[in-house]
């Protein structure tokens, strides 16, 4: 099997997987979507938070018994901060994101299939056109490059992940006494 | 307004499954491309706006553009969203949701039957989605569930932009009803 073949086949396994967990759990939907951002179901915070703790723990531990190496992705203010701010706009707006609204088209909807995947082909390209314009003037405000937590304060891996995992630990306690 | 989860799993089970799913990914994705890195979503709509970009004369010399169209891991994710919308196929059949359907509960209650004006927002909405995860350098899936197990700074201050941005035009797009979302 070639290298390429072994590529699909290994995408489309993950694909097929996350999408059948992002689906049974529930996050495929607007409804869900919408109502975590009006802080009103907070199933999306819940799956997301718990995953990240587990997995936070997960790859450092696989790093530091060396079997796993990984680099964190290159950042700034200019790219991530504006980047951010107009996913979240769309997000408020779509109810989907790029994740799951691929599990939304499996599962029906046909918003998500007829003006999503246009939109958001769109999007990117119409940044790709904007790039080598903005660039040095907005985008490389503030570069960040690939700096973590760790090194930022200076600390070992593990002295950040513990106060990080108490406080999931205190979110979750927290909506817990609110009945979310 | 209360979202009915009976179809669903308990979110722990959700979290837990998707996170192993998340740590697999390092071992598995580097016997094939020689190095760690995980699953994830953006590169892949980049993937297929690089090939459809090649088709256009402006923006088939676009640097961005050969980026997304040539980058190994773009190619991977392409496939992973081609699994997704299976996925998701998969597990609503399974349930017994499967349905096609055009527009939300919740949207319909705010904004009316419309499929015009629901498909103007969905395109506005996802066009500003494609562009803020392509600057940003990935989703809820590469900056969260990955960039923040990563403790990477960038990923960081792009997750927390999503959800702030997001829970602001949320309140504002979907205001309350007689003290009822």
């Amino acid at each position: 099997m070639t290298a390429k073949s072994r590529q699909r086949l290994q995408g489309l396994l993950f694909g097929v997987i996350f999408g059948f967990l992002l689906q049974k759990g529930g996050v495929t939907r607007f409804d869900v979507i919408v109502g975590q951002l009006l802080l009103e179901d907070f199933t999306v915070v819940k799956i997301m938070l718990t995953a990240v703790a587990v997995g936070t723990v997960g790859i450092h531990l696989l790093k530091h018994l060396g079997w796993a190496s990984f680099s964190p992705k290159r950042g700034s203010w200019g790219r991530n901060a504006i980047g951010g701010l107009l996913f979240g706009v769309g997000f408020a707006l779509l109810g989907y994101c790029p994740g799951t609204i691929a599990g939304a088209i499996g599962s029906g909807w046909l918003d998500a299939l007829v003006g999503g995947l246009p939109g958001i082909l769109l999007g990117s390209a119409l940044l790709a056109a904007v790039y080598p314009k903005l660039q040095a003037r907005v985008f490389s405000r503030g570069e960040f490059g690939d700096l973590t937590l760790p090194r930022l304060f200076k600390a070992s891996d593990w002295l950040v992940i513990a106060p990080l995992l108490a406080i999931i630990a205190l979110l979750f306690l927290l909506l817990e006494r609110a009945g979310l | 307004m209360d979202v009915d989860h009976s179809n669903e799993w308990h979110w722990f089970k959700g979290g837990i499954l998707v996170s192993l799913l998340s740590v697999a990914s390092y071992f598995v994705f580097e016997a094939i491309a020689g190095r760690n890195y995980p699953f994830g979503i953006t590169a892949g709509f980049g993937y297929l706006a690089g090939k459809f970009g090649g088709l256009f004369k402006a923006l088939a010399a676009n640097p961005v553009i050969q980026r997304f169209a040539t980058k190994p891991d773009a190619f991977i994710e392409f496939f992973t969203v081609i699994g997704l919308i299976a996925g998701g196929y998969a597990a609503s059949r399974i349930s017994g949701t499967f349905a096609a359907e055009g527009i939300p509960d919740l949207w319909k209650r705010h904004h009316g039957p419309s499929l015009w004006k629901r498909g103007l927002f969905v395109l506005a909405g996802s066009i500003l989605l494609g562009y803020g995860a392509a600057l940003a350098s990935g989703c809820t899936t590469g900056n969260i569930l990955q960039g923040w197990a990563h403790l990477s700074l960038g990923s960081m201050v792009a997750g927390i932009s999503f959800f702030a941005a997001g829970i602001l035009a949320a309140r504002i797009l979907y205001p309350r009803i007689g003290g009822k979302q």
